[in-house]
């Protein structure tokens, strides 16, 4: 195994959170930064969204399931244990590729559960900690959605909102008919010509709708079209198809680089200064986990049973409407039209803590709608079925009950021996349980959508949970906090036990919130900035 | 016999200009693995109830024993059917030739973009006046906290 490549900072994974890490940390430009990216890079000429069978291209090569993509680039997930599967993507910009945009910040309260309400762990930092870097992270990927949301008072500046729509009007009525609390959505999507740097020019979105396959306008702020430009201009490099399987210390417990497996399968080690993960609430475990030594022989970390722990993943509720008359429901962004934060807080009269947001998606696309239509009995086969369907298809609109799953330590991720990737390194088991907790603010979402519905005259055709296709937000694995005896890293993101390592995605979430994960990692990035620069000065340069 | 089980599932509306699945490209469609196993799959059922339910070929039954032996094999292979239909779903109603009848708006390669009707915001005045009263007084003095 060669060892002559050298970095002040390695980064592993180049997704919602490496990718900030990496353009933060490249305004130094004195620095080596390499970003390892176990995927390819994408060309958007290939986005599904670029030929009329796009829907198809959910089915293989851009479904967010790695075991329908089938590739050499993803690692195995065994979720049979769990209600829910997981989904991400790997590729440079990692799950963003694939992501609605929705971006709301996560609220004050989320920071104190336990102050509040009694349950699990406040955090180490709090919303005020992080405020300024809410808005350098909506700068940077351009978010639309109006000021002035009661619910959301600090906000100062954003793009126009994303239209409602005929269908977003009619729901936003039926809102207002109940007193509940609404607001448009909160994206990551240009809604006109965006600008902000000379590297990053964004046309504005053309309310297609299918923003979850990819954006081939780069309208959608995926970091692929923000954050990395950045950084490359900066002098950041990305090593595609290289997979981080070990981080690997040296004597005195100080890391000393990543190995990883290059594209034609060779084992290479590359010494750096600073490592840090960002591979999501499931791969950064992995990592940690796959990394055993002498000083760690249970994965690095991991002494104290820690690491993979407390997993959550937001399990959803959705609810189906159909209305009567033809919104074009299915136009505009998919995932982004309003939101609802009216059952977020803890309210005495609920038989659960916490709460969540209901999210209003847009119609179904038409393969989603037929092939829903069908199993929820709307629509036969045969000669009836054309009409049935022109009555279904932009008439529907979906509510995405998206609840605060509580930590517990039960959850988790362990590797799988028994099911390795294509360089030999296990894949994840995933075991996973629903609390009653989580049960009853599922049960209570579902109730007011359907009540949401009834007010506004539409018919309602489906409502279930917990949805099995939706474990995009994984979270908890890697936690932080100040009592080494109970979480991984600091606030800041570093390693208890290992000084110049850093955590800086969802991985080291307390808890979830009841909203998007994705905003927040990269104002928690940024805030360990400082001591990352701190840590590079006082360690020798690698290559000095 | 595969055109003839997607007419019969697809058979087109004249009036709404929606063509027949049997008039559309199948043979692109299949060339991926995964439905080609679907429909050779949905295809031996299909056959299995034919032989015990119909004793006749499928091309010989009328329209209504036709969408009869499809419905079938539901309950002789629930997943075969499923996984069939699906991709049914998926050949029709990704052909170009469906999409462009289909009120869809702008069809892929998007040449040009949707049109949603403007906003008017004085829709939002109820929420600004109402407040976010929801949350009671615990989040008020959160905030006032500076939490």
């Amino acid at each position: 195994m060669s060892k002559q490549d050298f970095a002040d900072v390695v980064i592993v994974g180049s997704g919602a959170s490496g990718a900030a890490a990496a353009w933060s940390l490249s305004r130094n430009t004195s620095l080596r930064i390499v970003c390892l990216e176990q995927g390819r890079s994408i060309d958007k000429s290939k986005y599904p969204t670029t030929s009329s069978d796009w829907e198809l291209g959910r089915y293989g090569d851009f479904s967010p399931f790695p075991g329908v993509r089938n590739s050499t680039v993803d690692y195995p997930i065994d979720d049979s244990d769990s209600p829910i599967s997981i989904a991400q993507f790997n590729g440079v910009g990692g799950s963003t590729i694939l992501y609605s945009g929705h971006f709301p910040r996560f609220r004050p309260s989320d920071f104190k559960v336990n102050t509040i309400d009694g349950v699990a762990d406040d955090w180490p930092i709090d919303y005020s900690d992080l405020e300024p870097f809410f808005e350098e992270n909506e700068k940077i990927m351009g978010i639309a959605g109006m000021v002035g949301d009661p619910a959301y008072p600090s906000y100062h500046s954003l793009l126009p909102p994303v239209p409602l729509g005929e269908m977003g009007k009619a729901v936003a009525q039926a809102f207002n008919k109940l007193d509940w609390h609404w607001w448009p959505s909160y994206s990551a999507i240009s809604t006109k010509e965006y600008n902000p740097f000379d590297e990053l020019i964004r046309s504005p979105c053309l309310n297609l709708g299918p923003c979850n396959t990819g954006c081939p306008q780069s309208a959608k702020g995926s970091v692929d079209v923000t954050y990395l430009p950045l950084a490359i201009a900066n002098g950041v490099e990305i090593y595609t198809e290289c997979r981080a399987c070990e981080i690997v210390l040296n004597k005195d417990g100080v890391a000393d680089g990543v190995i990883y497996v290059d594209s034609h399968g060779v084992k290479k080690h590359i010494e750096a200064g600073v490592v840090i993960v960002a591979c999501s609430g499931i791969g950064t475990p992995r990592l940690l986990l796959n990394s055993k030594s002498s000083l760690f022989p249970n994965g690095l970390l991991n002494n104290n049973d820690l690491v993979g722990r407390y997993l959550t993943l937001h399990p959803l509720a959705y609810t189906e409407g159909v209305f009567k008359e033809d919104l074009k429901s299915s136009l505009g962004p998919h995932g982004c039209c309003l939101y609802s934060q009216e059952f977020y807080e803890t309210r005495e009269e609920h038989n659960f803590v916490r709460g969540y947001t209901m999210h209003i998606l847009r119609g179904a696309t038409p393969v989603e709608s037929a092939i829903s239509g069908y199993f929820m009995r709307r629509l036969t086969l045969g000669k009836s079925h054309h009409n049935q369907f022109n009555k279904h298809f932009n008439h529907t609109a979906g509510i995405a009950v998206i609840a605060e799953d509580l930590p517990d330590a039960h959850n988790r991720v362990e590797l799988d021996y028994s099911n390795k990737d294509a360089s030999g390194m296990p894949g994840v088991k995933i075991h996973y349980k629903m609390n009653e907790n989580t049960e009853n603010i599922l049960k209570h979402g579902m109730e007011k959508s359907k009540e949401l519905f009834l007010v506004a005259d539409a018919d309602i055709v489906s409502s279930f949970a917990p949805i099995k296709n939706t474990g995009w937000h994984t979270s908890g694995t890697v936690r932080m906090g100040e009592d080494p005896n109970t979480s991984v890293v600091n606030k800041y993101g570093q390693a208890h036990e290992v000084e110049n390592l850093f955590i800086v995605d969802s991985s080291i979430f307390v808890t979830a919130g009841g909203s998007i994960l994705l905003p927040l990692p990269r104002p928690l990035h940024y805030f360990v900035v400082t001591i990352f620069l701190a840590i590079l000065i006082k360690l020798p340069r690698v290559y000095d | 016999m595969i055109e003839q089980v997607l007419h019969t599932i697809h058979p087109g509306d004249k009036t709404l200009e929606l063509p027949s699945a049997s008039e559309l490209d199948f043979d692109s469609y299949q060339e991926n693995e995964l439905s080609k196993l679907a429909f050779e799959q949905f295809l031996e059922v299909l056959s299995l109830v034919l032989r015990e339910k119909f004793k006749s070929d499928f091309g010989d039954l009328n329209d209504k024993d036709r969408m009869s032996a499809i419905n079938h094999c539901k309950i002789k292979d629930f997943r075969a059917f499923s996984n069939f239909i699906e991709h049914c779903f998926r050949f029709y109603y990704s052909d170009i030739k469906v999409l462009s009848v289909l009120n869809v708006g702008s069809v892929p390669p998007f040449p040009r973009g949707n049109a949603l009707s403007k906003d008017n915001w004085e829709i939002l005045k109820p929420v600004l006046e109402r407040g976010y009263a929801c949350a009671g007084e615990k989040i008020n003095l959160i905030r006032k906290q500076g939490a």
